[in-house]
């Protein structure tokens, strides 16, 4: 009986161990930063301020389907939806940009991302986050306007619409990005890699980033949007189609 | 008595948790080295600015007498594969590649790289290699066989957990106003993605590129030879 007690008594404390490391574990892992994730952050400063040009650099290292039958799934096609704040956590400029696997997409920090506030004129401090989805619309039909902040990719015809208004403003994370970002410092350039992290429901469900960054656009009028770059964009590589 | 043992109960508690999390902690510690697929960008390359460099290592146990294969695969921006090539490293050994000569200046359409992404997969060397004569089996293979020489089948497994390689490389950003210059530098990224991404998509890809540039490149990096490791 006394053998007993003890089995069980070091049993349960067995278990509470197991219990306990796995808590301390879950958090610490929750609190880590890992390289890749659907939500990726960093800073910028000094952006338009004259010391220099910084850079975000994005690339979707997973490979694509080829067996797939949407051409976008064969691309391995993500959409960068991209969200840029004030250093007051203002929203000031969003915007969806296409990118294929393995392909870098590059955006300059002054005169793409911290270039067109809402509020009017530049952006001179501030953070980033970016959403790695699934393009989640299609080109405008002919003859209607595409919106400046929804990217698209003319070889697979689909576009990134940051507001997600199609979904309900509901953004899908989707795995996975990866990038870098510069900031210009005082009398130099430093570079550090995007902060990855899982994005809060919050933030991605309606009233998330999607329909902060409608509100954006619509009252902004033609401001608050940032812009893709437009070599990667529906850039058709000779060599690829070639290949293939 | 009964304080006295209680006591003692949570402090074994207490022992055994920590014991379990330093072991949960150091399995995890270990696993961040086991993803063989890696990834970074460069920029600024052949733009005559300091030259970026991408170096190696093979973090398994030296002395162990099996060397890897870091097949490296160069695309540029727009997803394209330009070059690709492997090189066997040593544990513990290091490779040092000049970005300008050795990976993005032959590209497959002929026009050198000046940005674009790096990806890194570590792999095993061809168990075939020196056992059988025939110079078209290689030690390393980007293409994973699927390069149509004789008797060169599939080989490469991906390596078992545990096993990545460890890849830094310089960032020539060079962009200051007043026409300085600024380098920085990253440890390549682990992706994560799954096997398959090597054998059905980045092997036979780099096959194709290497065999369809004709006149204009040979999609080949390290063409002239892998770098000799760091002495």
């Amino acid at each position: 009986m006394l053998l007993g007690k003890r089995v069980l008594s070091t049993s349960t404390a067995i278990l509470l161990a197991v219990v306990i490391a796995t808590f301390a574990w879950s958090g610490m892992a929750a609190a880590e930063s890992e390289e890749y994730g659907t939500e990726l952050q960093n800073y910028f400063s000094n952006a338009n301020a004259g010391a220099g040009t910084a850079y975000i650099n994005i690339t979707a290292p997973l490979e694509g389907a080829p067996t797939a039958t949407a051409p976008y799934a064969r691309e391995g096609e993500l959409c960068a939806m991209i969200y840029v704040f004030n250093t007051e956590q203002s929203l000031q400029a969003c915007c969806g940009c296409p990118l294929t696997a393995d392909g870098l997409l590059t955006l300059n920090i002054s005169t793409q991302v911290a270039v067109n506030a809402v509020t009017g004129g530049l952006i001179h401090d501030g953070s980033v986050r970016i959403i790695s989805s699934l393009p989640n619309s299609t080109p405008a039909p002919y003859g209607d306007t595409q919106p400046a902040y929804a990217g698209c990719d003319s070889n697979t015809s689909v576009c990134c619409d940051p507001t997600a208004a199609a979904e309900g403003f509901a953004l899908a994370p989707t795995p996975e990005l990866i990038a870098w970002g510069d900031h210009i410092q005082t009398t130099q350039i430093t570079e550090t890699i995007f902060q990855a992290d899982v994005p809060g429901t919050g933030e991605i469900t309606d009233p998330g980033l999607g329909l902060a960054c409608a509100d954006v656009v619509r009252l902004g009028s033609l401001q608050g949007t940032c812009i893709c770059p437009a070599a990667q964009v529906g850039y058709t590589a000779t060599a690829k189609h070639k290949k293939r | 008595m009964l304080r006295n043992g209680a006591i003692k109960a949570a402090l074994g508690v207490l022992a055994s948790a920590g014991l379990v999390f330093g072991a949960v902690s150091l399995a995890a510690a270990n696993s961040t080295a086991t993803d063989p697929f890696a990834v970074n960008y460069f920029t600024n390359a052949q733009t005559g600015g300091p030259v970026d460099t991408l170096r190696i290592v093979d973090p398994d146990t030296y002395g162990s007498p099996v060397d890897a294969c870091a097949n490296i695969y160069v695309f540029d921006a727009a997803e394209e594969m330009e070059e690709c090539c492997a090189c066997p490293i040593t544990p513990a050994g290091r490779l040092d590649f000049n970005v300008n000569t050795l990976l993005t200046s032959a590209p497959v359409t002929g026009v050198p790289l000046s940005t674009g992404t790096i990806k890194i997969v570590k792999t095993n060397t061809n168990p075939l290699y020196g056992v059988l004569v025939n110079p078209l089996i290689k030690q390393c293979d980007p293409t994973n066989g699927t390069n149509g020489f004789p008797g060169n089948v599939a080989f490469h497994a991906l390596t078992t957990p545990g096993s990545s390689l460890f890849s830094w490389i310089t960032h020539d950003l060079n962009r200051f106003a007043t026409g300085g210059t600024a380098v920085a530098e990253q440890v390549f990224e682990s992706t994560g993605e799954p096997a398959s991404d090597y054998t059905t998509v980045l092997a036979p890809e780099c096959y194709v590129t290497q065999n369809s540039g004709g006149s204009y490149g040979t999609g080949v990096c390290a063409a002239a030879g892998c770098p000799v490791e760091v002495p």
